[in-house]
């Protein structure tokens, strides 16, 4: 009942879209019906299965370097009050930066290959935790740093129980962010520069018109993106669980 | 009894009529997309449009911008948004492989402008040069340099680095050797002092039309005076360029391409650029923008047998000459 629930609105929108190829004659060359994007993919599903295995696999690293990066960088603002500015302005350009644009300064520095296409994930997923955690950090509960500073608790053991702890809801909701995005760089990142994935096989496939194909991986990737946010919405709410 | 359809064909003609009655008759609107950003590259267009060439040919002239973010060109035309697309001869053999029915019925550039680009350190002259070197490729190039090393029968032992359209990876040593447009990147490199070796895919045995304008078979039968009457008015656009490449220039930086901040200095160096691969045998012999059919059935065909394409169709039905010939006859 739930799965009609929430499916209704996207088969009407698959059945409106074979409608309107066949309806309006579109040319293959333009767009493909959806019964030919879910030949294509049945026809070659390990094709498909490789390219997005090696989306998920930057995906995930970069996600996951994303983080610990914006976890580290928040922690070190919160340490020193100097390297706020310092770091702030920069992690601020770089995020309003396209990716295309910063890629090529990417691939400058760390080479053409998939080093820069993890590292174009990382910049898109680090800046959602630096924020929340810097965040966080100074969330702690109303009274609790008067009790610390009393018992003279030093700044480690402050940042170790105190706003670490604090930090841990704004980090979980930094991740929910930033993993659909982390798909979303990957993607990019691989049609530009890449050699694997599923960006990659979208860009070949476009090139040979093979629209069924190129529409397909998108169709992948789209799936990859849901459920890579269900996932990480799912991470979020049990670890809220032993935070709340 | 008259259909609606007869009407409105009537009509049509009527319009068609009226547009070549006077330049104070409205015109017939001929919708061009074209492969890249307004810049010099189509000088044609924009020197055929403020000369007035087009007006004294009954046709308005609508160019939309092409470049990086256009999905396909064949797609625009394939969807009547475009009625005349300007792309690749191997991108319009695919679009017609994968169910399109377009027509090719000139050819901007004689030449094939894509090059290997490389430093006189490691120079790269021959198709034999790239055993073993790191090829720097735009995403997508990769299937040209297969075919170069099919042509010449070798075996694609090199290494593909994909790369953006600067040749910084080049300078850097991330590649041994880029390919470029000669129209643009070795200009590049020349006017910051660094010398370069390049060598055209045509001189590596790799020969193509790059700029092939088409149209689809139904346009073309529908619209044939219409389309020698344009042929004739981009024609004069294009060799008034080649003998003016500076007004050429001039008007894309202020006028057509003005929204793009182009540098008129580069803008001028491609436009003086592009007249040789604009002039050559044939169009001296039959006119500009000639599109040669022995060309394609040879060296051509040869070629994109080289990159795997085996199912080619004959030349008569996917080249058209007639509309240039045409157009040649005042």
């Amino acid at each position: 009942m739930r799965a009609v629930a929430v499916g209704w609105p996207i088969v009407l929108l698959v059945l409106a879209w074979q409608l309107w190829i066949v309806a309006g004659n579109v040319p293959s060359i333009v767009a493909p019906s959806p019964w030919a994007v879910l030949v294509e993919l049945a026809h070659d599903p390990l094709l498909y299965g490789h390219a997005a295995l090696a989306t998920i696999g930057v995906a995930v690293l970069g996600l996951a370097l994303g983080t610990m990066l914006g976890v580290a960088l928040a922690v070190a603002i919160w340490l020193t009050p100097f390297a706020a500015g310092a770091m702030t302005v920069p992690a601020l350009l770089v995020q309003s930066t396209p990716l295309i644009a910063t890629l090529p300064v990417l691939a400058r520095l760390l080479g053409y290959g998939e080093q820069t296409v993890i590292a174009a994930a990382v910049v898109i997923t680090f800046l959602p935790t630096f924020v929340l955690v810097g965040a966080g950090l100074r969330t702690s509960p109303a009274g609790a740093e008067g009790v610390f500073a009393a018992l003279g608790a030093s700044r480690r053991a402050r940042l170790v129980l105190l706003a670490l702890p604090a930090a841990v809801p704004s980090t979980l909701v930094a991740i929910r962010i930033a993993a659909a995005n982390s798909i979303l760089a990957a993607l990019i990142a691989e049609y530009l520069i890449g050699q694997f994935g599923l960006g990659r096989l979208f860009a070949d496939a476009q090139s040979q018109f093979l629209t069924s194909r190129s529409w397909a991986a998108s169709l992948v990737a789209t799936v990859l993106s849901v459920a890579a946010y269900a996932a990480a919405r799912r991470f979020e709410r049990y670890g809220k669980r032993f935070t709340a | 009894m008259m259909r609606r359809g007869d009407l409105l064909r009537g009509a049509a003609a009527a319009a068609g009529l009226a547009a070549f009655a006077g330049p104070a008759s409205a015109a017939t609107m001929v919708t061009t997309q074209l492969q890249w950003i307004k810049d010099v590259q189509n000088a044609g267009w924009w020197v055929a449009d403020a000369n007035g060439y087009f007006r004294s040919e009954g046709i308005e002239s609508n160019a939309l911008a092409g470049g990086p973010n256009l999905a396909s060109v064949e797609a625009v035309v394939a969807a009547g948004r475009a009625d005349i697309g300007m792309d690749q001869f191997e991108r319009v053999i695919d679009a017609n492989a994968a169910g399109a029915d377009f027509v090719i019925f000139a050819a901007l550039y004689q030449k094939n402008p894509a090059a290997l680009l490389s430093l006189p350190a490691h120079p790269v002259r021959t198709a034999r040069d790239l055993l073993g070197k790191r090829v720097g490729v735009q995403q997508g190039g990769k299937v040209y340099i297969d075919a170069i090393m099919a042509v010449n029968h070798l075996p694609p032992n090199y290494t593909e680095v994909v790369v953006g359209a600067t040749p910084d990876p080049l300078l850097q040593g991330a590649c041994d050797a880029y390919v470029c447009f000669v129209t643009n990147q070795p200009l590049q490199l020349a006017e910051r002092g660094i010398a370069s070796v390049v060598a055209t895919f045509d001189d590596l045995g790799y020969a193509t039309y790059t700029d092939c304008l088409f149209c689809t078979r139904d346009y073309l039968k529908a619209n044939r005076a219409t389309l020698v009457h344009y042929t004739r008015a981009l024609r004069r656009g294009w060799l008034e360029s080649t003998r003016d490449p500076a007004l050429a220039a001039h008007l894309a930086v202020s006028k057509y391409g003005v929204e793009l901040g182009l540098d008129e200095r580069k803008e001028l160096a491609t436009s003086r650029a592009q007249i040789p691969l604009l002039i050559g045998p044939e169009t001296r012999a039959h006119g500009m923008l000639w599109i040669d059919k022995v060309r394609v059935a040879g060296p051509i065909y040869a070629s994109l047998r080289a990159t795997g394409r085996t199912a080619l169709p004959p030349v008569d039905r996917l080249v058209d000459t007639s509309i240039l010939s045409a157009a040649s006859r005042a």
